[in-house]
């Protein structure tokens, strides 16, 4: 029985590199893989021993493209190991650079991943888009400009932002910056305003092709805060929509519910949520807006029912991401102009004292993508002990490979009539709506915690 | 038209910084054709008669190598784009640790895991070091930097593109840093979690900052920021490596601060972008093979 | 155990000018023998040798390296020795954390009178190569 293997390699137009594998026998869709070649860096192995506080900028970089969340989580981890409490300024200055992180990461995906293909477009490039909307293309790059430009100016740096210390952030932010900040935020909000109406309205126009892309259920994940969509700080909600219940969860308590197994064709692990039977669970934009009630600022959550009209509540088809997406942008931008005219940003206290000690604790945030867990032990120098990374693509894979696989059993028969690359653009599409940060997939090592641990160390220690 | 391609990932940091340049990209793809770019274009395959080739990360499996060589010959230049590219960059942290030992007893030993195999299907085997673009094939062009910096990407292309003999800076991180010397020893070694004292040279106050040794052209941002330089440039043009160089003058200005020198802990301060290329990595690899 | 007792060390040791050279000329002039294992190579002061001659003379399978200047407080350079003694220390360390013996390093203070105190040190540095067999990188 011979069995035809269809490849697309590598998927473009996403962050990393990734292949996916039809394999195709007696005319039937059997089997399809999601592979992801991104190389495993080892990051959890190689940040032990490493002084604790030095974990946001090291951990960040596990992403170029959602460093922002890392640092973040990774501070916030180091916090809960140590007992440390930010001040509330502090906060503040953290929130306006996850918001700066969020917009950049979703402009990027909406306009130059996603839009290509809504417009369905001859050339889906960059270059091609631009050729066809170049309007779009400008206003996309002047919104993203302004995330880099808020990261870069809270953060210390666009890309692999440093000021989120343990004990607060190392800087206020100058009246100066903050007027700039706030003139750019105030057109960020009209542009993705815009980007949105666009993406509505082209959703409306081709609802028909829309619906026929894979719409299962799955248990759904998010930082809840009160009920209401968050993005910084909260509580870890599971919302099951076939037996509409909710678990709330804090944080720390994640292993309780979490499990993580390895899978022969992919560096990436998949995470499941314990229960009678494995069960994955998807987060990002589509499982934020069905974990949690709405949002707290007034367009994204008139947008919000506008899009529950279209996918439903709770909303379970794959394109729904890229509309959810749109809509956090929105949000995204309204939070960042409420945001940025507190008064304390340019005066308030920003550190507290902190004491380096053995301890654990763990950081969540949401990133872009999803639900990021950061997890550490500490020795009694404070160095790491132990370090553990969850990252949101690595929930996502599993029913990503089960829509890709939906999707191929939908259009592979059909390759003939649509032509052979249209098909395999198809399956892109659903890969693509994921938003899968790949680098961020493979980041990993999961450690062993036994008194093997040490024996098991090659590391050529000087003995003392 | 010129053609530029782009290939290879890490974390995409250099990718995004090729993006970072923002408005500047418009003209960019006027003047040359972005034959290949798996993040913003959908060409699978790249193109034999490339005049540019930029490779970001270091070769962690053989499919990094393979694109590198690939890449080698297929374009006339071939840039290294990243700290992680020129020298290894921060995973090659990794390198401290046996890949194989690391893959078996990751994959296999986990608690809160459920029983799992260790990949091996259709994804391509991982090296047994990080190493720099250089270690697999000729390099024509460095833009170091973690990120590095679109001023720099925009200078050494456009460079390239015109013809023009372009230099990245060889000042060092110190020389843009606006905190100010005393001239005074650290009376002891301070953490980053530590509060600095505004406006002061940090090295001075006990902080481990790689600014002496380390490339500037990133206008001091992280000094500025009242966080200490952790070198992700690179070694300055001077130094035979960055973070030898940083240990030697540290212990012989204030050697208490350095005599519990461990290697598992403070590659991470001396080492962090550069362990892969250092001198020490080197004799580690030599002492290991035998 | 035939090999061993063969095995003659490459030593490698960077005598500044002013103290340490002086005591190896004295030596010389006094007829005093000291093993063939040493290389000297004469530099302004223990201060100019920098780490990278000391790992590049590992690297080019030297099995050991001295690096000796003047007393405390004698130094013409004021504290280039003080600087030596810290570099080396801290060397030292590395080389453990690699793998290769830090005690294949060794510093020594000497005023250029003394070439009994030189002559004792390249015996007991050679001695102790001798022990710790060849450098892992010579194989």
């Amino acid at each position: 029985m011979s069995t035809l293997e269809i490849k697309i390699e590598p998927v473009t137009r996403i962050e990393g590199h990734g292949k996916v594998r039809v394999l195709v026998s007696k005319n039937r869709v059997q089997d399809v893989q999601f592979n992801v070649i991104e190389a495993p860096r080892f990051f959890e192995k190689f940040m032990e021993s490493k002084q604790a506080e030095e974990a946001p900028r090291i951990s960040e970089r596990i992403c170029g493209v959602c460093p922002t969340a890392h640092h973040l989580a990774s501070v916030k981890a180091v916090e809960s190991a140590w007992g440390v409490e930010p001040p509330e300024t502090a906060v503040k200055l953290r929130r306006l650079m996850h918001l700066g992180g969020i917009i950049s990461s979703h402009i990027l995906h909406v306009a130059f991943f996603t839009l290509p293909d809504l417009l369905d477009i001859p050339e889906k490039s960059l270059t091609g888009l631009y050729a066809q909307k170049p309007r779009l293309v400008e206003d996309a790059i002047r919104l993203r400009e302004t995330g880099q430009n808020i990261v870069d100016t809270v953060g210390g740096r666009a890309i692999h932002p440093i000021t989120a210390v343990p004990g607060g952030v190392t800087k206020l932010l100058t009246s100066d910056s903050r007027d700039k900040l706030l003139k750019q935020a105030e057109r960020a909000l009209t542009t993705s305003q815009n980007i949105a109406k666009l993406c509505f309205q082209l959703i409306q126009d081709n609802l028909e092709k829309v619906k026929a892309y894979p719409h299962f259920e799955t248990l759904y994940m998010a930082l809840t805060r009160d009920g209401f969509h968050e993005i910084y700080d909260g509580k870890v909600r599971v919302f099951d929509p076939t037996t509409n219940s909710r678990i709330d969860f804090q944080p720390n308590e994640y292993l309780d519910h979490i499990l993580e197994k390895p899978i022969a064709h992919t560096y990436a692990k998949y995470p499941f949520i314990k229960g009678s039977k494995e069960e994955p669970c998807r987060v990002g934009p589509l499982a934020r807006l069905n974990a949690t009630d709405d949002f707290t600022t007034p367009l994204a959550s008139e947008h919000l029912e506008a899009y529950r009209k279209i996918f439903g509540s709770p909303a379970h088809n794959v394109m729904g991401y890229n509309l959810a997406r749109v809509i956090e942008l929105v949000n995204a931008a309204e939070l960042t102009n409420e945001l940025l005219r507190e008064e304390d940003l340019t005066t308030g206290k920003i550190r507290v004292k902190v004491v380096a000690k053995s301890g654990a604790g763990v950081g969540m945030v949401e990133a872009p993508r999803g639900t990021l867990i950061h997890h550490y032990e500490t020795d009694q120098e404070g160095c790491l002990k132990r370090v553990n990374v969850i990252v949101p693509t690595n929930h996502n894979v599993p029913s990503l490979e089960r829509a890709v696989f939906e999707m191929a059993r939908q259009v592979i028969p059909q390759m003939e009539g649509i032509g052979r690359d249209r098909a395999l653009w198809m399956l892109e599409n659903v890969v693509r709506a994921y938003d899968p940060c790949l680098s961020c997939s493979v980041h990993m090592v999961e450690l062993v915690e036994e008194e093997s641990h040490g024996s098991q160390n090659s590391v050529r220690e000087e003995k003392r | 038209m010129k053609k530029l391609a782009t290939v290879g990932c890490c974390c995409a940091g250099c990718h995004v910084a090729i993006l970072d340049l923002h408005e500047r990209i418009l003209p960019l793809l006027k003047d040359v054709e972005l034959s290949h770019s798996y993040i913003i274009s959908d060409v699978k395959a790249i193109p034999s008669d490339l005049d540019i080739v930029v490779v970001e990360g270091g070769i962690r499996t053989e499919h990094d190598a393979a694109l590198a060589k690939e890449a080698r010959e297929k374009a006339k230049y071939v840039v290294a784009l990243g700290s992680c590219a020129c020298f290894g960059g921060l995973p090659s942290l990794a390198n401290l640790y046996d890949t194989k030992e690391m893959m078996n007893y990751v994959y296999t030993m986990t608690p809160g895991t459920s029983a799992g195999e260790i990949p091996h299907v259709e994804i391509p085997r991982v090296t047994q070091k990080l190493e720099p673009i250089s270690s697999c094939v000729k390099v024509d062009y460095e833009v170091p930097g973690c990120p590095p910096e679109p001023d720099d990407i925009a200078l050494i292309i456009g460079g390239i593109l015109s013809g023009e003999r372009v230099e990245l800076p060889k000042k060092s991180v110190c020389d843009e840093c606006e905190r100010k010397r005393l001239e005074k020893p650290p009376a002891k070694v301070r953490r980053l979690f530590e509060e600095p004292e505004d406006k002061r040279c940090l090295l001075e106050q006990g902080y481990f900052c790689m600014g002496p040794a380390t490339r500037g052209g990133c206008k001091a941002r992280c000094p500025n920021s009242a966080v200490p330089c952790d070198g992700c440039r690179g070694p300055s043009a001077v130094s035979w490596d960055q973070g030898l160089a940083m240990l030697d003058a540290l212990s012989t200005i204030t050697y208490e601060n350095v005599k519990d020198y461990s290697l598992a802990t403070h590659t991470g301060t001396f080492h962090r972008y550069t362990y892969a290329s250092s001198l020490l990595a080197k004799l580690q690899g030599l002492v290991e093979k035998r | 155990m035939e090999r061993q007792e063969q095995f003659e060390p490459v030593i490698v040791a960077f005598c500044c000018w002013w103290c340490a050279y002086g005591a190896a000329d004295l030596a010389g002039t006094s007829k005093l023998e000291y093993p063939t294992n040493i290389r000297i190579v004469r530099v302004p002061c223990s201060g100019r040798v920098e780490p990278q001659f000391i790992l590049r003379a590992f690297k080019g399978k030297a099995d050991g390296v001295i690096v000796a200047g003047c007393l405390e407080g004698g130094c013409h350079y004021v504290d280039g020795n003080l600087k030596a003694k810290r570099r080396v220390e801290s060397l030292k360390k590395a080389l453990n954390a690699i793998g290769l013996s830090g005690d294949r390093l060794e510093f020594y203070l000497m005023s250029s009178a003394m070439s009994d105190k030189f002559v004792e040190a390249m015996n007991e540095f050679t001695e102790r190569i001798k022990r710790l067999g060849p450098s892992p990188l010579r194989v």
